[in-house]
């Protein structure tokens, strides 16, 4: 269960202008992927519990096509292990042994699981939407 | 379905990727992955049966060790072109690492040693919840090997 102080580091995190400008580049390295593609790893990061799910999802398609994924694979999957980065921070800051002396490593574990699940769909959600944005003012412009 | 938390999808996931690194100087991981690894995670997905996984990473390691004698053999050998010989050290080292990495993937086919790894990791698993694990190992190892691919 997450706290109210942890849900407003999330919301403050993916309103930073680094998480927007990471997920903008990445929707720009996927102009060569069809947008099912993109809407699978979209559905797949929502509806999953495991991050090593999303990570296995993006580099057996990094395997299995690597012309379209071979600059996007390596890209998601090291902002992937940023935002693990970011939601080990939150975690570490908001449940400091003062301010939650009852948390066991184990709850703190899980909790860092969420925060980071957390993050990466509201990520993707930001991926997808610049990558569609994109896409359809590239057909505009084409005709 | 078995929840799996934080601390064991990790352990899982780490593991799944030292293996892959450490078979990776050996030559064609796509390969590797396509048709081995590909084949002991269906056996463990859809046929459920994780002996008949073990006893195909267990044919796998003989098969390297094979390999292995083979060209200790063929090294004890004279009269051979330095090519040759650089060849058949170069082979029987990727053999080895072969060899080492299925030992590791018959560990954890086999339902004592992958609980013991667990155990050493602080993770107590019922018996009944191995078999969702080792396929989310198998999964793991699958989709890192298809990833070395690319890289290489």
């Amino acid at each position: 269960m997450l706290t109210l102080e942890i849900i407003k580091a999330i919301d403050q995190q993916v309103d930073s202008d680094e998480f927007l400008q990471n997920a903008c580049q990445v929707a720009h390295l996927a102009r060569k992927v069809s947008d099912s593609q993109m809407r699978n790893l979209q559905n797949i990061v929502n509806a999953t519990n495991r991050f090593s799910e999303i990570l296995n999802f993006v580099k057996s398609q990094t395997g299995r096509h690597p012309k379209d994924w071979r600059d996007l694979g390596p890209a998601i999957i090291e902002n992937l292990m940023r935002i693990d980065q970011y939601a080990q921070k939150i975690v570490k800051h908001y449940l400091k042994p003062q301010n939650s002396p009852q948390c066991t490593p184990d709850q703190e574990a899980d909790c860092k699981g969420e925060v980071r699940l957390r993050l990466c769909r509201h990520w993707t959600k930001m991926v997808v939407a610049e990558f569609l944005y994109y896409k359809a003012c590239q057909e505009a412009r084409h005709g | 379905m078995v929840e799996i938390g934080y601390l064991l999808d990790e352990c899982l996931r780490q593991l799944a990727a030292q293996l892959a690194r450490e078979v990776a100087a050996c030559g064609d991981v796509g390969q590797l992955a396509n048709n081995q690894i590909r084949k002991f995670w269906d056996i463990l997905r859809v046929e459920q049966n994780a002996a008949e996984a073990y006893r195909l990473a267990l044919h796998q390691c003989k098969k390297a060790d094979k390999e292995i004698q083979q060209a200790k053999e063929d090294s004890s050998k004279k009269k051979q072109r330095s090519s040759k010989k650089r060849n058949q050290k170069q082979s029987s080292e990727e053999a080895k690492l072969r060899k080492a990495f299925w030992a590791n993937v018959a560990d954890m086919a086999n339902a004592n040693t992958f609980k013991t790894y667990l155990q050493q990791k602080h993770l107590a698993i019922p018996d009944n919840a191995l078999l969702p694990l080792q396929i989310v190992f198998a999964e793991n190892l699958y989709c890192e090997l298809l990833y070395l691919k690319k890289k290489s």
